[in-house]
């Protein structure tokens, strides 16, 4: 570790109670302390009081943007404001959410991890879904074992649901292993990083982790996991339910789903599965080192069918092995399904029902995929009367063309039966 | 960038050098080739000089006299020794022709198994020919797929190819019940978990080395296209058993060690000397079964499933017990010598229990004998072939020649040897 490096704190704050908190577990825990910066865009309600950063106003390291909330856009807007006006001198940036723990000298950790795989000749970023800690009982509730991202399934608009996993394999790893994504609330990279790769402020909650993992991929930087414990992460959104920025949003009228309908819209722009000239990607771009099809058979995925390779889906650490043949690797992958399944009490008026089938079929009527609702959840519908939701995400070679949900009565067998038609 | 060790087990072959070169020039990354020659040769050969090679940084020359040589499968042992994890192995005979950009070709295929969910692919198979006279005109363009002919009276099993009928149609490799060795593409592990079996000397290599591999978890395809070529007739070049002494004592011990890993021997293989094959044996990721399931056969009863004779493509689909054969196939071959009248009509040809009964007769007519009698005029010797369904094995065979002038002459008989 060299004897000078400093790291900058992106912290972006909404309404945080555990603000205070993480500045100084970070504080605490860093080996060299004086070279830990803070970035925060607090961004605040008076009212709250328990964000209230006075205490550090005068240290030089701290650099505190404060914004009244009725005047924050979203999170990518205020984490551009951190990098754009917060971010000076600083060797690091540790981008982070507002609700973390760390463990003991975690800033010599990410430095040494950081620099070792530079010094094989990679540009790397550290990221990845920090294991959980608990606020209100901490440090026992903290997650003990590092996670991964994957690919869980591509949602219709065209994002990727991205979900942790255990870190397989990670007590007996000497270094990261690579990742398919960068996460939101966790990054550690070169400074340059943040510079190069801005945050797009209509991004808006959705999809700006596959925004910025796509440019960053293909502006030439590496994406990996740590392999160790280094800081922990608290979602706080029970904790902090009402304070959220949507709760916020919704409360102040704005429109949050034309604003999460544009955003998505420029991912898929930003990913070639759409054209609209009226949006413009300037300075958001992908960048020219890798390709956005190097991306993709990086990761295992083609954003435009929707697909996936099995060895995605089974876990495997990325690179996926190379087929430089573009039609050899489109057959390569198989289709990712997603669907969103609505079971409501008024289609299905029975009281003796046994079970609920619900099955994809194919335009021929073969079916692809099928599972049955049964005990408590058919319950809790027939008899409470509770609506049943689920994602449902299977891999498949075949197009479903219709969701068929048929129940079956003790007495009557087969009765009611109703045909979904999916797009 | 990936590397790809190859690893070429020559004997005073003439088409070495040719082989090299073609496959330097006809790869889009020879610089990412790591060529490892087991260069058995005689000084007194002149067409398999590599002094071109010495000082080239890709090559890696383990020269052996001819006279020390212990064999094929004891060269690629000694050149799996160079291994330096590579990403990819890649085994060869040292009498080959290629196809333009054959590497990435054979990476995209085994990175698309990969991909597609099978983590340890194996590419092998008895790739089609070519006449080194008539290249590249007369290459074979043609597919074949790798099956069992027979289990041969000491336990190996005798491999041949087979026509895959539109080929054409396949859209990825399929699915291979055998490793040919003159062709192996897969990820360089496969050297550290299958390591080559010094021991064995020819029959055997190439069924041990699959069911070794299906247990360690790699799964055995064949490329779906002609990519690269073998020449197999290869009339009058020197092989290892024309110049080697001993090499009967060497296939027989062969032959021993095969039925031992295949627990082919009456009362098995005793633990300690199961142990005694590390690291030549079984994984653990898959059973012997397994593979025997996969492929159609059974190691113990010597039996072949229907489907496996049909050559359909593997697993089994199928009920596995049900459609098990117990067939016996056997070549007698008897000395041209002994026929010397001129009006043989029947060769009573049978196959005998210990007592002398037949267990099987099917006799030769006027027509098959004239075949055997002109057939291959440089060969010293007829070779009868016989094939039938029973679970008993024979021990002797017998041909008893009747001739039209003389009535029946006398008896040849000669006990099969299992071991």
């Amino acid at each position: 570790m060299n004897n000078k490096e400093t790291i900058l704190l992106h912290l972006p704050a909404y309404r945080d109670p555990e603000l205070v908190p993480t500045i100084e577990s970070a504080l605490q825990n860093a080996k060299y302390p004086k070279r830990i910066h803070f970035g925060i865009c607090r961004q605040f309600n008076e009212d709250d009081k328990f964000d209230n950063l006075d205490a550090y106003r005068k240290d030089k390291r701290f650099h505190i943007m404060d914004v009244p909330y009725k005047e924050a856009k979203g999170l990518p807007w205020a984490r551009a404001q951190i990098n754009e006006n917060l971010l000076t001198d600083q060797d690091y940036i540790l981008q982070l959410d507002s609700h973390h723990r760390f463990e003991k000298d975690w800033d010599e950790t990410l430095i040494d991890m950081h620099n070792d795989l530079e010094a094989q000749g990679y540009k790397p970023i550290l990221a990845g879904y920090l294991p959980l800690y608990d606020p209100f009982n901490d440090p026992q509730g903290r997650t003990m074992e590092p996670w991964q991202q994957t690919f869980a399934s591509f949602y219709p608009h065209g994002t990727i649901f991205i979900r942790p996993a255990l870190l397989h394999g990670w007590q007996d790893m000497t270094q990261p292993p690579m990742s398919r994504f960068l996460s939101g609330h966790f990054c550690f990279a070169r400074s340059e990083w943040a510079r190069e790769i801005k945050h797009d402020p209509d991004i808006y909650f959705s999809g700006e982790e596959l925004n910025l993992t796509v440019r960053s991929y293909t502006h030439g930087y590496d994406l990996f996991h740590p392999h160790k414990l280094v800081i922990w992460h608290s979602t706080m959104r029970e904790e902090r339910s009402g304070m959220l920025k949507w709760d916020d949003d919704y409360k102040l009228g704005v429109n949050f789903i034309q604003k999460q309908d544009y955003a998505r819209k420029k991912i898929r722009v930003l990913l070639r599965t759409e054209e609209d000239p009226t949006i413009d990607l300037t300075g958001y771009d992908l960048g020219t080192v890798r390709t956005l099809r190097d991306f993709e058979k990086y990761a295992g995925f083609h954003f435009e069918k929707k697909a996936v390779q099995k060895y995605t889906i089974d876990n495997h650490y990325p690179p996926n092995p190379l087929i430089e043949d573009d039609y050899l690797w489109e057959q390569s992958l198989m289709t990712s399904f997603y669907h969103l399944v609505t079971i409501t009490k008024q289609d299905f008026p029975e009281t003796d029902y046994q079970h609920i089938l619900v099955a994809f079929d194919d335009e021929n009527g073969v079916g692809i995929n099928q599972k049955y609702i049964t005990g408590h959840d058919l319950d809790n519908l027939m008899k409470v009367g509770i609506s049943i939701h689920y994602e449902e995400m299977f891999l498949t070679h075949k197009k479903p063309s219709r969701l068929v949900l048929w129940a079956y009565s003790n007495q009557r067998g087969w009765c009611e039966r109703i045909e979904i038609k999916i797009d | 960038m990936s590397k790809i060790f190859v690893s070429i087990a020559s004997y005073r072959d003439p088409e070495l050098l040719p082989t090299i070169e073609d496959l330097l020039s006809t790869a889009d990354k020879p610089n990412d080739l790591v060529i490892c020659i087991g260069w058995q040769h005689s000084k007194e050969d002149t067409w398999d000089t590599l002094k071109k090679y010495k000082k080239d940084p890709r090559f890696i020359i383990i020269d052996v006299d001819y006279k020390d040589a212990k064999g094929v499968c004891w060269m690629r042992s000694e050149i799996q020794q160079y291994y330096t994890n590579e990403d990819y192995y890649f085994q060869l005979d040292s009498h080959h022709r290629f196809s333009m950009g054959w590497d990435t070709q054979l990476k995209d295929w085994l990175n698309y198994l990969r991909c597609k969910g099978s983590y340890k692919p194996i590419l092998s198979a008895y790739i089609p020919g070519y006449y080194p006279e008539k290249d590249p005109e007369d290459r074979v363009q043609e597919v074949w797929g790798l099956n069992i002919d027979r289990f041969m009276p000491a336990g190996a099993i005798f491999l041949r190819p087979h026509h895959v009928d539109n080929w054409q149609r396949l859209t990825e490799p399929f699915k291979a019940r055998f490793i040919s060795a003159h062709f192996i593409f897969t990820l360089g592990s496969f050297v550290k978990e299958v390591p080559y079996d010094p021991n064995l000397y020819f029959h055997g290599e190439e069924s041990s080395l699959a069911a070794r591999a299906y247990t360690w978890g790699y799964d055995l395809y064949s490329p779906h296209r002609p990519l690269v070529w073998h020449e197999y007739t290869r009339d009058g070049k020197k092989k290892h058993w024309d110049d080697s002494q001993d090499w009967k004592e060497k296939d027989n011990s062969s032959y021993a060690r095969f039925r031992k890993l295949f627990n082919m021997d009456p009362g098995g293989c005793h633990p300690c000397e199961r142990r005694r094959l590390k690291p030549y044996d079984f994984g653990d990721v898959r059973s012997l079964e397994d593979f025997e399931r996969y492929a159609g056969l059974k190691f113990s009863t010597r039996q072949v499933h229907k489907e496996t004779i049909e050559n359909k493509f593997p697993p089994i689909s199928g009920d596995y017990e049900l459609g098990l054969c117990s067939q016996f196939k056997h070549c007698i071959d008897v000395y041209k010598g002994s026929f010397t009248e001129t009006d043989y009509d029947t060769f009573a040809i049978a196959f005998l229990d210990e007592e002398g009964k037949d267990l099987y007769r099917q006799d030769a007519n006027e027509l098959e004998i004239q075949g055997l009698l002109n057939s291959n005029q440089d060969d010293q010797f007829m070779h009868i072939w016989r094939q039938y369904e029973d679970t008993r094995r024979p021990y002797a065979w017998r041909v008893w020649p009747h001739s039209k002038s003389k009535d029946w002459l006398d008896k040849i008989e000669e006990v099969i040897k299992y071991e």
